[in-house]
């Protein structure tokens, strides 16, 4: 029971780094897809293109350039969630009012100054919806990683597929979907707040 | 303060402003109307910067604002739209304080400033300051909306249609109190509507724009009295008509058939013209078109005979008025004097018409129904 704990906590700490790094990289992408007008569709696609690769292809690919471990899963998590962030971040920014920009632009706001106290402050709901589908996929993908070496809930989950043991597999599968379910509940009530706020 | 020199601006193939010039006095309240698509934001947002002409310059002050860093142009630069365009995401207080906080005014002058400017438009600080804009009406939130563009200062203000949005009430409400500030704050005001209502109340300066060109830049008396262009009076319609009693001259309601005659005419031929034209009097000039008198049917039978020329036998108590007078001041003379009509001279002393009773009937319809005639 114990050792199913620390595994849950080497999941969560796994997916919580990949879910910090995927939400500043793609944020940061969603805002040069905004402003460089000829990138947009290159990113979008891009993120798009990584999003379809089998996640076990991508992982054995990153396993070449990192090596066993968890650092290969967190980097195939985090180019796997780029693409609900930069998307939500790109079209967030997007489909604020023109007039709203117009009148920051017209007021003699720097483009920075028009991004953090306009433009993400008013897309940050549907940011934060992007990190939420991110995070929960996330859950589930990285029990896959340890086919790389990586820790977490996939470790008991393999363990008991190769011993025959159910007992084994569902003591790493139902925290996993118990995880899953858990962080799009509490994410969604905060999803929800956030844009009562807003409004 | 503000000068347009030979601006030209096209989008595509179109050519969208044409060669503008004109100049705009300090604490001038001037209005841009004319039909859509004549080009007045894009007119507006020159100003700012928002867009950039393709030919010509514009001055602030005698310096060329294409050489100004467009975020320090704009921070001098207040700016109201139609859609207000508040930060949702930022309360009333943010909202207003926004140009100061760029420019770095410390915390405590922004709060002074606020409060200050909210008292202006009756919404006091302690109820409105850190509401946010959705819990405002639209007419609150247009008020919100001039106060940021006021909010630092700036001596110049660019308003485009800022209360098209509004209902009646609000929009007549806040039209005075922007005029008011104005007033009370010497801005100098560009002003973009299609409500020439709103043009002739606001404006110290109304420019007529069509097609990209200026078609006429006058005050607002003057454009009611002398509309430059057929569109002008479209647009006008009836406040023309409207501004009749009090506004207009002697001029716009004279009668200009006349039945004149020259001094050195036979007596006989007068009278000939008399009964063809069915008048029982008629006006007698010399050979430059200057008055000599007027001479009555009644006149020549009394007198019997009418051999000699009309010269000699003309009765020179009449009564000549100016065409520019005031039309309500012509129609009183007419009424005091008991006269059937006044002969409307120019500058010249050229009898150019008449005032009769038929210009007051006329002046009346048209106050009541518009223009009718
Ligand atoms: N960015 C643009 N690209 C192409 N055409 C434009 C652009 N902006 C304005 N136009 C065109 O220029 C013309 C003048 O536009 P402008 O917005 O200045 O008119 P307006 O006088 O303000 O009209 P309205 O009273 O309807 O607001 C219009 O025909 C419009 O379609
Ligand atoms: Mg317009």
């Amino acid at each position: 029971m114990f050792s199913i704990l620390n595994y849950t906590v080497e999941h969560l700490y796994i997916v919580f780094i990949a879910c910090v790094f995927s939400a500043i990289i793609g944020v940061m992408l969603g805002v040069i897809a905004y402003w460089v007008k000829y990138l947009d569709a290159i990113i979008l696609t891009l993120a798009d293109i990584i999003q379809t690769i089998p996640s076990l292809a991508l992982l054995a690919m990153l396993m070449l350039i990192f090596g066993l471990g968890n650092t290969t899963l967190i980097a195939g998590l985090v180019l796997y969630s780029l693409l609900p962030i930069i998307r939500n971040t790109y079209t967030g920014i997007q489909s604020i009012a023109p007039h709203i920009k117009e009148a920051a632009i017209g007021m003699g706001m720097s483009r920075w100054q028009r991004l953090f106290k306009i433009e993400l402050p008013l897309a940050f709901p549907m940011i934060f919806s992007g990190v939420k589908i991110a995070t929960v996929t996330a859950i589930g993908i990285s029990v896959i990683g340890v086919l790389i070496g990586a820790g977490g809930l996939g470790y008991p989950i393999y363990r008991g597929i190769q011993s025959h043991n159910p007992g084994l597999i569902l003591s790493g599968a139902i925290p996993v979907v118990l995880l899953a379910l858990l962080f799009d509940y509490i994410m969604t009530l905060l999803e929800k707040k956030i844009t009562v706020i807003k409004k | 303060m503000i000068k347009f020199s030979g601006i030209s601006k096209s989008f595509g193939k179109s050519k969208i402003i044409d060669n503008l010039s004109f100049e705009v006095k300090e604490g001038e309240f001037i209005v841009l109307i004319g039909p859509s698509g004549c080009g007045k934001t894009t007119t507006l947002k020159m100003i700012n910067r928002l867009i950039e002409p393709d030919n010509g310059s514009i001055n602030i002050e005698g310096v060329d604002i294409s050489s100004v860093d467009t975020v320090t142009l704009r921070r001098k630069i207040g700016y109201v739209i139609q859609q207000i365009g508040l930060f949702p995401n930022m309360t009333v207080e943010e909202n207003i304080c926004i140009v100061p906080k760029l420019l770095k005014w410390e915390k405590e002058k922004c709060i002074e400033r606020t409060k200050e400017l909210l008292e202006l438009v009756s919404m006091p600080y302690d109820q409105y300051g850190k509401k946010y804009p959705t819990e405002l009406s639209g007419g609150q939130q247009q008020r919100v909306g001039v106060l940021r563009a006021l909010a630092a200062q700036p001596p110049i203000v660019l308003m485009d249609e800022p209360f098209g949005a509004l209902d009646p009430l609000t929009r007549d409400a806040l039209q005075d109190e922007v005029k008011a500030l104005q007033q009370k704050l010497n801005k100098t005001i560009i002003f973009v509507t299609h409500d020439m209502d709103e043009a002739l109340k606001m404006a110290d300066t109304i420019i007529f724009m069509d097609k990209g060109k200026i078609l006429q830049m006058a005050s607002p008396e003057e454009m009611l009295r002398k509309p430059a262009s057929d569109i002008i009076r479209e647009f006008m319609g009836k406040r023309i008509a409207y501004g009749n009693s009090q506004d207009l001259s002697a001029e716009a309601f004279m009668n200009t058939n006349v039945v004149k005659t020259t001094e050195n005419k036979q007596t006989f031929e007068c009278l000939e013209l008399m009964k063809r034209k069915k008048v029982n009097s008629i006006i007698v000039t010399n050979n430059n078109n200057e008055f000599r008198g007027i001479i009555t049917i009644e006149d020549l039978k009394k007198r019997g005979k009418i051999e000699g020329p009309i010269g000699n036998i003309v009765n020179e108590d009449a009564e000549l008025i100016h065409k520019d007078i005031a039309a309500k001041e012509a129609f009183e003379r007419l009424i005091e004097t008991k006269r059937d009509y006044l002969i409307v001279v120019d500058d010249e002393k050229q009898i150019i018409g008449i005032i009769n009773k038929t210009s007051m009937v006329k002046a009346l319809a048209d106050a009541l129904w518009g223009d009718l005639a």
